[in-house]
């Protein structure tokens, strides 16, 4: 029950400053100019069906998805614990009769909430392509369900760098080194060959969204998404252990 | 003594600090231990794993046969991909070959790019005898796309054998060219026995090459390691050893009784016979084809007309005797054209049909509308369309099946058997590849049938859902107008709900 009272407070306080509102504009015109480009080509072309439509391509079918990702998954993380540091209101959280699991749990349903928030106006999206055109409801659903998968993942380890970061900016600076890590090191794929290609196409996010987006559901990538969420989660409570311990 | 003893707030500092201690090397070696968990879940999940397919139109699922023949892999097999990254077909066929993985664990796939590892692929390409030469961009290009090893058998496949022809213009056709060379290749190298196939010639039958040729068919046949065999008709008193099957397929001349008995004499022994007969027109009549009295004397009647299909519903063509719909009946040859439905399509056919007490079973049949027309002669442009006393009512069948009796006590020993369809158009290429309808099926299931193999790499062509995109560019510049100022002015009016609610 803790952990659901922080969510909410996280989310009231987070939806009740105009920083959430600038947010979602600046994602919805970043992402709505890839939508529009990629629409855009679909109307140029003959015949756009199957793997080829502007859903499968905008759901991480081309870099257009990863970039605003990339930059906005650390901003929507750094502040969960690096600025309640900031503002002095971590030592009283960790004194206070709530566990580390119930405050990790707590941020990390609100910053799953704001992820998924995010990506509810993508569902207007799906409503445009279905007036010019058939949408394979098995593939959007496949979409949402990685989406939420690298949600879990992002968020997961955003709130670890928040926890470990001692002010937001690098907090912010070392989540989008591990998620540019974990990007870069999938690219890395079309480099090297044999098993080393195999083991960094399974960790390439950009290789998990665009089977997700053609309606693929590999068990790898849910395995991967989920377990390294799960570490990354169990890791920042014992960065909240610590930091308990050490007063 | 009592300045040697430490202080008491000492001491219990010195407890909490080594209490600490403690527990942060219990909080390093757990952090510790879940990271290896993690990454041995992780190892695991690499090596075993599904890939479910959710498109509604299965585009990404594999074919039960390919599954099958997967599942049941007891021995590795190896799959040596040389084509390049940069080719257009690598990324198709690497998820492809993901989805082969997902299935069977005895399957090892090893790529090598001889552009970019030309050192490895030279070695590897001399092992198995593959050429590897300059394309034209001056990179390095094996002259195959893959080979298949399992044990000391190998099987090649050509980058022709993964493309398929190309398809009219909107069609929305789900490849399965590919899979069916891949899933072929590997029967090729578990299976030791290779089957031949006559083709009976010189009586203008469809023949495997030339101006009368079964492409698809032979493509298939091909495809399956069957070789395929020239058998001279004109003369023919025996059928040879080497021929596991005889196919005449729609002979434009009639063969001489003695031609045409000795092939029925094969299947009476054994043998294995394909008989696409369609009627010739000749004088206002069917003309012969010779089979007649043999095939009566084996208790399958070969009538000299043509069917009509009276029930619209079944015409797909102009007439109801240009192409219409059959029914497939049951019949372990047709257990997989069944399953997969749809109807196979014929057209200007006759009918053949069962002599009361013979063992044969009819494959296709018409509606109870359809009649087979004996009087060719009195069919004018507007003569009534209807059965006459003298027609055969129907259902009519235009295809049946027997197995003649075993020969032989010794183990192993085979019943022979023929399939006599009454109809060559339904195996034009345009209807095999007709997602549709089961003609493709019916050919491979026949070819298993008859050749005694069950296991044949059926996998038909496949629709897909996906419909394509139509926008004008007005409807450009609407979507513009709800992407960049109606959802933007939508979110805005939610933000100044929330700041006015909280003032409130």
């Amino acid at each position: 029950m803790s952990a659901i009272a922080i969510a909410k407070r996280e989310v009231r306080a987070y939806f009740s400053s105009p920083t959430a509102y600038v947010v979602l504009l600046a994602w919805v015109y970043v992402t709505g100019l890839s939508f529009y480009l990629l629409m855009s080509f679909s109307a140029s072309q003959d015949s756009v069906g199957g793997s080829d439509n502007p859903l499968t391509l905008f759901f991480g079918g081309t870099v257009l998805f990863w970039l605003p990702v990339l930059v906005f998954a650390p901003v929507m993380t750094m502040r969960l614990f690096a600025q309640e540091r900031a503002t002095g209101t971590l030592e009283p959280l960790l004194t206070a009769p709530v566990g580390e699991w119930a405050i990790t749990t707590g941020k990390f349903l609100a910053a799953m909430f704001f992820w998924i928030a995010l990506w509810i106006p993508s569902l207007f999206y799906v409503w445009i392509v279905t007036r010019y055109g058939s949408i394979d409801a098995g593939a959007v659903a496949a979409s949402y369900l990685g989406i939420f998968g690298i949600g879990l993942f992002y968020m997961s380890w955003g709130m670890l760098m928040s926890a470990l970061a001692p002010t937001q900016i690098v907090a912010a600076i070392l989540c989008f080194l591990v998620h540019g890590l974990f990007f870069v090191a999938g690219i890395g794929q079309f480099v090297y060959q044999g098993e080393g290609r195999e083991i960094l196409s399974y960790v390439s996010v950009w290789t998990h969204m665009s089977d997700f987006a053609r309606g693929i559901v590999d068990t790898r990538y849910l395995v991967f998404q989920v377990t390294m969420s799960a570490l990354a989660f169990v890791l920042t409570t014992q960065v909240l252990a610590f930091r308990r311990l050490r007063g | 003594m009592s300045e040697l003893q430490p202080k008491p707030t000492e001491e219990k500092q010195y407890e909490q600090e080594a209490a600490q201690a403690e527990r942060r090397l219990h909080v390093w070696l757990g952090c510790m231990l879940l990271t290896l968990i993690v990454f041995q879940l992780n190892y695991l999940a690499f090596r075993h794993y599904e890939r479910s397919d959710w498109t509604s139109d299965e585009r990404f699922t594999l074919s039960e046969r390919t599954v099958e023949e997967l599942q049941a892999l007891e021995q590795d097999v190896e799959l040596i991909l040389f084509l390049g990254e940069s080719e257009e077909l690598f990324p198709d066929v690497d998820e492809l070959l993901q989805r082969y993985r997902s299935h069977s664990t005895r399957l090892h796939v090893r790529h090598v790019d001889p552009d970019r590892e030309p050192t490895e692929a030279r070695a590897l390409a001399a092992q198995y005898g593959v050429a590897v030469g300059i394309g034209q961009a001056g990179e390095n290009l094996a002259e195959v796309a893959m080979v298949i090893v399992s044990g000391d058998r190998t099987w090649k496949i050509s980058r022709e054998n993964l493309v398929a022809p190309a398809t009219a213009e909107g069609e929305t056709v789900i490849d399965v060219t590919t899979e069916r060379a891949l899933t072929g290749g590997i029967v090729q190298v578990l299976s030791g026995e290779s089957t031949t196939i006559c083709f009976a010639s010189g009586r203008g039958e469809l023949a495997p090459t030339g101006e009368r040729a079964a492409y698809v068919m032979r493509q298939e046949l091909e495809r399956e390691n069957m070789n395929i065999e020239d058998l001279p008709a004109v003369g023919l008193s025996e059928v040879p050893d080497s021929c596991n099957a005889v196919f005449v397929l729609g002979p434009q001349r009639a063969y001489a009784e003695a031609e045409a008995q000795a092939l029925i004499d094969y299947v009476r022994t054994g043998g294995n016979v394909l008989l696409a007969l369609d009627p010739v027109l000749e004088r206002d009549a069917v003309a012969p084809t010779g089979f007649e009295g043999p095939l009566a004397d084996f208790g399958i009647l070969l009538d000299p007309s043509i069917v009509f299909e009276m029930d619209f519903s079944n015409v797909l063509g102009q007439s109801p005797a240009d192409l219409f719909r059959v029914s497939v009946e049951e019949h372990p040859l047709t257990d997989a054209v069944r399953r997969r439905g749809g109807g196979v399509a014929v057209s200007g056919s006759r009918s053949v049909r069962i002599e009361e007490g013979s063992s044969a079973v009819a494959l296709l049949t018409t509606s109870e509308q359809g009649f087979a027309e004996l009087d060719i002669a009195g069919l004018t442009m507007d003569a009534d369309l209807s059965a006459g006393p003298e027609d055969v009512a129907g259902p009519v069948s235009v295809a049946v099946a027997k197995e003649s009796a075993t020969v032989g006590e010794e183990p192993g020993a085979r019943a022979g058997r023929i399939v006599v369809i009454g109809d060559l158009q339904w195996l034009d290429p345009g209807l095999l590849m007709e997602p549709q309808l089961a003609n493709f099926d019916l050919m491979m299931s026949s070819v298993g049938w008859l050749t005694q193999r069950d296991a044949l790499i059926s996998i038909p062509p496949r629709t897909s859902a996906a419909s394509s995109m139509s926008m004008s560019q007005e409807d450009v510049s609407s979507v513009a107008l709800r992407l960049f100022v109606v959802l933007p002015l939508l979110i805005l009016l939610l933000g100044a709900y929330v700041y006015w609610t909280r003032r409130q």
